[in-house]
């Protein structure tokens, strides 16, 4: 399956910047990041067609 | 007693309401605790000895003249260090507020002067409560009245360790991830995630507006019931807030469970955890059944996800809520924190929505399963309170990094926004506290008072002060 959301932060420079990422704190979140976006990606096992996306979640059903 | 601090809330409003026991004494004696033991435990970012005194004179006059205002007049509660008070420092735990005084006081802190407790201080958290550990770089960490090289957990620290070593009664924390139960766990007390909703959150600094909760923090399941029954309520001030009818949350607390339906979820749970809790663990439901439970094994749909599925939601809003801080005053940051709000800024919101998607699949799965069940029951932390400064901890032969360690077992019930109890159910061998923690369908946090209340009865682990 392929993936349009695909995290390329390196084409993004100035948007880093403006975060106060250097080069160095990008080795400590690039793993982070690329480890959370294919945990990510795993939800679509689980997710089909007819869920909301609006949705937050259903709550006082009592 | 020789030591009034040792008392519980419910033993000591007992007295106080008969007269037998004065407000001033009683706040002398924690604030005495405080000067004993705080250079050890760091606890407190602030401590109110002036106001608390006073407001115990003021409270003990009030009482000789019959105007008692119920179980928590002239007791001392804590406050963690993000409730807004006004004319008093509000730091979040961070640098940036080191000046912050609000002038307005948070819903709850009104609720709470209102019933006639006395605020005795501010307490320590892990920096904007984004943190498992309670070890803050600015301030120092909060340590183990337990073992005082161990960390209290996260991230309501202060609020844990003040409660547990008898500096107060009870206190207030935030659950966004597990920050209520987490330390309660680790610091051997009774922690309360109440209903996503059930109360107010104006005037609490956010972390994530989704999934923040407040909620008590006590040694006894009865006085957490008392603290809740003051704070909870609807309010007009936070859009989020439940318009959902009140119940007495201690009227139903000595009920017989006999008959109750427990499911006990194994997959994920069990996963990562260390072989004293799973014994313990164990040993708790055995309690249950002899209380006439049925306990029986489930299998929760998609649990494996909910890691990814809080994850995401909880660091791209707490991004959002501090993205000028991470933009303009970053070095002023512990670099764990800013490490994951930067992660939060950079989530694509495509992963943002795909998570709350889940999230609503999720909350199905589990809605299903109260079908069947009353509660469901699992362990809270999957060890017990690491040393401090230590990265990660042996887990039957396996190095785990502590910080998601910690936080594994409590996130997925910040995703139903269900209420959560933590409740001790014994020590490691090395005399570390363990907790279970129990889970309701929505605004039944007084069946789950009424089943932890009965558990702790038949248990032997009840409003225990370690010695410092």
């Amino acid at each position: 399956m392929s993936h349009d959301n695909e995290l390329k932060p390196d084409t993004h420079p100035e948007y880093i910047s403006k975060l106060s990422i250097d080069a160095e704190q990008w080795a400590i979140l690039e793993p982070l990041i690329k480890s959370a976006s294919n945990s990510v990606k795993m939800l679509d096992q689980v997710l089909t067609v007819e869920t909301e996306s609006s949705a937050i979640f259903v709550l006082g059903r009592v | 007693m020789d030591n009034l601090y040792e008392l519980s809330i419910s033993e000591a409003s007992i007295l106080l309401g008969k007269k037998e026991l004065s407000p001033v004494d009683l706040v002398a004696s924690h604030l005495l605790r405080i000067d004993e033991t705080d250079n050890h435990l760091n606890s407190f970012m602030t401590v109110l000895s002036d106001k608390a005194q006073k407001n115990a004179l003021q409270a003990e006059k009030e009482i000789l003249s019959g105007q008692w205002k119920g179980n928590l007049h002239g007791i001392p509660i804590g406050l963690k260090d993000l409730y807004y008070t006004k004319g008093i420092a509000t730091t979040v735990g961070s640098k940036i507020y080191k000046d912050f005084i609000p002038d307005f006081n948070a819903t709850v802190v009104d609720k709470l002067t209102e019933a006639g407790a006395i605020i005795i201080g501010k307490l320590q958290m892990h920096e904007f409560a984004l943190g498992t550990t309670s070890q803050n770089p600015h301030y120092g960490p909060a340590r183990n009245p337990w073992n005082t090289e161990c960390v209290t957990g996260g991230s309501s620290g202060g609020s844990a360790s003040s409660v547990s070593a008898g500096q107060c009664m009870g206190s207030l924390g935030s659950d966004t991830g597990g920050s209520i139960r987490i330390p309660s766990a680790l610091c051997g007390i009774v922690g309360m995630k109440p209903t996503f909703g059930r109360v107010s959150r104006y005037g609490v600094f956010p972390l994530s507006s989704s999934l923040d909760t407040v909620g008590p923090m006590t040694r006894t399941v009865k006085d957490n019931a008392i603290m809740l029954n003051a704070i909870a309520g609807h309010d007009i001030n936070d859009s989020f807030s439940a318009e959902h009818s009140l119940s007495d949350y201690t009227s139903d607390i000595e009920k017989d469970i006999s008959g109750i339906k427990i499911g006990n979820p194994q997959t994920y749970f069990y996963d990562v955890i260390d072989k004293e809790v799973v014994c313990l663990m164990e040993k708790a439901s055995e309690h249950f059944m002899n209380l006439g439970a049925k306990v029986e094994p489930v299998e929760v749909p998609i649990l494996e996800h909910t890691l990814a599925i809080s994850g995401t939601i909880l660091l791209t809003e707490a991004a959002e809520i501090h993205s000028e801080n991470i933009r303009t005053k970053a070095e002023l940051i512990g670099n764990d924190v800013k490490s994951r709000l930067q992660q939060g800024a950079l989530t694509l919101g495509v992963d943002y929505v795909k998570s709350q998607r889940a999230r609503t699949i999720y909350n199905q799965k589990i809605d299903d399963l109260f079908k069947t069940y009353d509660i469901l029951i699992s362990p809270t932390v999957a060890t017990g309170a690491p040393p401090l400064n230590d990265t990660s901890v042996d887990i039957n032969g396996v190095q785990e990094l502590i910080a998601p360690l910690l936080a594994r077992l409590t996130r997925p019930q910040n995703i139903t926004g269900l209420p959560t109890i933590s409740l001790p159910i014994g020590f490691t061998s090395k005399g570390l506290p363990v907790a279970m923690q129990l889970t309701a369908p929505a605004f039944q946090e007084a069946r789950l008072y009424n089943i932890a209340n009965q558990y702790e009865k038949i248990s032997t682990f009840k409003n225990i002060i370690p010695s410092i």
